[in-house]
């Protein structure tokens, strides 16, 4: 039983980094309609920015998240203005082409500037609390904590601000966002400044809890893409769900199968929820289109 | 002066042009309806008055402003309002979420505005909190038009807005469309419920393959045998 | 460097290169006839590799087979198998959005590299598999690769020819009438997901195709080998580059991207080691500008597609299947 919620733990961990991820590739995919495969290493990059705040200037930790979750907005915004925004008229699949594109500049990039070695926010061992029988790293409390914060926030951002509820309005139904009236163009500067600080920090935690190297997104890219795609694409709130689910499947997976294949697990149930449901598992109706 | 003056409007798609240069005109107070077969070309007229498809030749003006081409979003702040035949809501957007997001180009409170389409439209008051997704067809029409009303428009386009709805619904939409013009909101529309359109209109426009083909007093269409026969099934 | 060096040399290069053109034949059936995104093309062409090796390897004790098979039976199974794996991608997917395809075909790619990387038993797990024999080798001595690439040139050859005619046959040209307009071709009577099916399958088989011919030029395999991004993408950076829809732009891409990435080596060959690790990476995010210039300045690539659709089909400017109205 112990070992059961311990492993239940280690999902709560993995499923709040996937939400994080999720929620930002979710708006992008609703809202711009295009499956962004530079996600994950968008996330890479976050947590490798916040490696260079924490030893490159020496900041406090928690300073070097809030600076790279900046820094990735920034970054995003600047992709999406030099690759993306000229290709836009050109269609879904032009837009996914060019995202490989970006997936592999970014990767190699880090691989170039930082080396294809392991690096760590942290030196040293953390001793785990014990309780219940648990044992409960340190650092899982505070992705944790993290995790739920930046949820709140985002919450609260899309259900009462102006800009997020067009946010949603726009992941909804573009067309109908546009003869609204809604100034198209500078929610999607939006979408992607949020969408990347959302993903900086599920890098950042991902690396916390682990190690940080330069195909540790990439590796996370399908558990996130399984997550939207349970939860509904352009749903955010379907994305919170889809992580938590994806993350903890995939750990429970573990008393049953090699660890090796957790990312296959969530592959598997992606295919299922693709057969079954492929507007997702909370579909409303009317939100996909075919 | 008339609200909207569309002169000699040509638009279509890729190589193709639909509308071959088309001309009409909606006067304040009015319900002017544009009726025709499958492929007049009666949605892409309304969505090239719109900016929604970019007009070739011709020219719009809208409260006596030269418009001819301008994005929705430009449009929008001048007053004309656009609901569209399909996908006309924010499923997952809640009722009241969708209304405020009809005003969104406004910084202002928009509580009594929101309570003028309850006032019009009651049902949705109880759904309010409701996504918009999960509500029936003839009530998904509601908060489109509802939402098109929230900016108090100058225009109103109306695309076909009882298509798919039971012939009660329909009746009751239709009802809310003369409602929201008494109120001194001009109308736009396409209906392919041509009699009950035409019942209800001041002038109409019959267009056939893209061009003008009649034009009038809605009653004199109504009564005219040619109509009858061609237009309006018997 | 020797002359002989230089030559062996070009004959290593073209090999290789013809190898990549026979993958980049394979993804033209699928993207550029038919508009099916497979960004799983590693899987395939893994498939295809370990297949040929299982089957063709003499006996070991260490894992699966080892059936010291002819090659030729290695090359005929490879196609059979991957092309299995296409089918059994496509009957789920196919039905869906062309974005679901994508994703579902990388996470095939990546299933199947977690299996071969973590299952010892079947094909020797990380360490791979080694003794891929090319039967002639030892007989042929020095010009064995000469022979061999006349064997990838042959094939690659009678691959062209065989395509260029099926896709201009009637069935061909429904597979691009599909990929204009899925909705028109339903209306006009033809069963897209069927021919949707045939073109992911025969590209499948073509990808194994050359996953076995590449197995048995180097001799030797391992996962690291079908990591899935420099696989997949550097083929789509050749098809791109050549020209989607176009079999001769698919032969030249392939080319053309592989002489780059061999030359950018060379550069980096010549730094001190300590650099030249890092900046191989440099050599990848070459190949990524270079394919997002292309979609920007050459969406056609170099060659341009060929038409055989009536242009009264447009495509719609956004490729999106926006509802038409009259």
């Amino acid at each position: 039983m112990t070992e059961v919620l311990q492993v239940i733990l280690y999902g709560l961990v993995l499923g709040s980094i996937i939400v994080l991820g999720a929620i930002g590739l979710t708006l992008t995919y609703g809202i711009l309609n295009f499956a962004n495969f530079a996600h994950g290493d968008m996330m890479t990059l976050g947590a490798y920015f916040a490696l260079f705040y924490r030893f490159g200037l020496g900041w406090p930790l928690s300073l070097s998240l809030v600076a790279a979750m900046i820094s990735g907005a920034v970054a995003a915004v600047l992709i999406d203005k030099v690759v993306y925004r000229p290709l836009r008229s050109r269609g879904s699949i032009t837009l996914l082409i060019a995202s490989v594109g970006v997936a592999l500049i970014i990767r190699n990039l880090i691989r170039f500037v930082w080396g294809p070695d392991n690096h760590y926010y942290r030196r040293g061992i953390q001793f785990p609390i014990r309780w219940m029988g648990l044992r409960i790293k340190p650092d899982h409390l505070w992705i944790l904590g993290v995790a739920l914060v930046l949820v709140i926030l985002v919450h609260v951002f899309l259900r009462y601000t102006k800009i997020g509820k067009a946010m949603r309005a726009m992941a909804d139904n573009m067309e109908l966002a546009m003869v609204t009236g809604i100034a198209t163009e500078r929610i999607v500067v939006w979408t992607w400044a949020i969408g990347a600080a959302l993903c900086v920090a599920a890098g950042f935690l991902l690396g916390l809890d682990t190690q940080l190297f330069p195909d540790m997104g990439w590796n996370l890219l399908l558990p996130i893409f399984a997550a939207v795609i349970l939860g509904g694409i352009g749903s955010p709130y379907g994305a919170m769900a889809g992580g938590l689910i994806i993350g903890m499947t995939q750990e429970l997976s573990t008393l049953f199968i090699s660890a090796a294949y957790k990312p296959v697990v969530a592959f598997v149930i992606m295919i299922v929820i693709l057969l079954v449901r492929p507007g997702g598992i909370f579909r409303t109706g009317g939100a996909v289109k075919l | 002066m008339s609200t909207l003056l569309v002169r000699d409007l040509v638009a279509g798609y890729g190589g193709l042009d639909i509308l071959h240069g088309v001309s009409i005109d909606v006067g304040p107070d009015e319900i002017v309806t544009i009726i025709g077969p499958n492929g007049a070309g009666k949605s892409t007229l309304l969505k090239s008055i719109f900016g929604l498809v970019p007009p070739r030749a011709g020219s719009v003006t809208f409260m006596g402003k030269d418009v001819t081409g301008e994005r929705p979003n430009r449009l929008v702040h001048q007053g004309m309002c656009f609901v569209p035949q399909n996908r006309n809501v924010f499923p997952r957007l809640t009722v009241e979420e969708n209304l405020q997001l009809g005003a969104y180009i406004l910084n202002a409170d928009l509580r009594e505005r929101i309570a003028r389409v309850y006032d019009l439209f009651p049902p949705l008051k109880e759904k309010r909190r409701q996504p918009a997704g999960t509500l029936s067809g003839g009530q998904q029409q509601m908060v489109a038009i509802g939402r098109a009303l929230m900016l108090d428009p100058k225009l109103l386009l109306l695309d076909e807005p009882t298509a798919g709805l039971s012939p009660a619904f329909a009746r009751l939409i239709l009802e809310k469309v003369v409602e929201i013009n008494a109120a001194g909101v001009p109308i736009l529309m396409i209906e392919q419920n041509a009699k009950a359109a035409l019942a209800m209109s001041h002038r109409a426009y019959i267009l056939t393959m893209g061009r003008n083909r009649m034009e009038g007093p809605a009653a004199e269409l109504l009564e005219n045998p040619e109509v009858g026969r061609l237009f309006l099934g018997g | 460097m020797t002359v002989e060096g230089v030559l062996s040399y070009l004959v290593f290069f073209a090999t290789m290169a013809g190898i990549y053109a026979v993958l980049s034949l394979g993804l033209n059936i699928q993207w550029g006839y038919n508009g099916l995104f497979n960004i799983g093309i590693a899987g395939f062409f893994a498939v295809g590799a370990y297949t040929s090796a299982i089957l063709t390897t003499p006996p070991s004790p260490t894992h699966l087979g080892g059936f010291g098979l002819p090659m030729m039976v290695g090359f005929l199974a490879a196609g059979a198998a991957s092309g299995l794996i296409a089918l059994l991608i496509g009957i789920p997917t196919l039905r869906l959005r062309e974005d679901y395809l994508a994703i579902a075909t990388i996470g095939i790619a990546e299933t199947i590299r977690y299996i071969f990387q973590n299952e010892a038993w079947l094909a020797g797990g990380i360490r791979g598999l080694a003794g891929i024999p090319f039967p002639w080798r030892r007989a042929l001595g020095p010009s064995a690769n000469f022979v061999y690439l006349a064997l990838v040139i042959a094939i690659l050859a009678a691959l062209y020819f065989a395509l260029e005619r099926g896709l201009r046959s009637p069935w061909g040209r429904v597979l691009k009438a599909i990929r204009e307009d899925e909705y028109v071709a339903a209306a006009s009577g033809k069963d897209v997901f069927r021919f949707r099916l045939e073109s992911l399958v025969l590209g499948g088989i073509v990808m194994g195709f050359a996953g076995s011919l590449y197995a048995h030029f180097v001799g030797f395999i391992s996962p690291q080998a079908f990591h899935p991004m420099l696989t997949t993408f550097i083929v789509w950076v050749m098809l791109t580059v050549g020209g989607s829809g176009n079999n001769k732009g698919a032969i030249v891409g392939a080319y053309l991207v592989w002489a780059i990435w061999s030359m950018t080596e060379f550069v980096t060959d010549f730094l001190p080691s300590a650099m030249a690790t890092r900046a191989a990476s440099l050599r990848v995010v070459l190949i990524g500008v270079l394919l997002i210039a292309v979609l920007m300045y050459r969406p056609t690539g170099l060659f341009g597609e060929e038409r055989h659709v009536s242009r009264l089909i447009a495509r719609s400017p956004t490729g999106g299947s926006h509802a038409r109205s009259g």
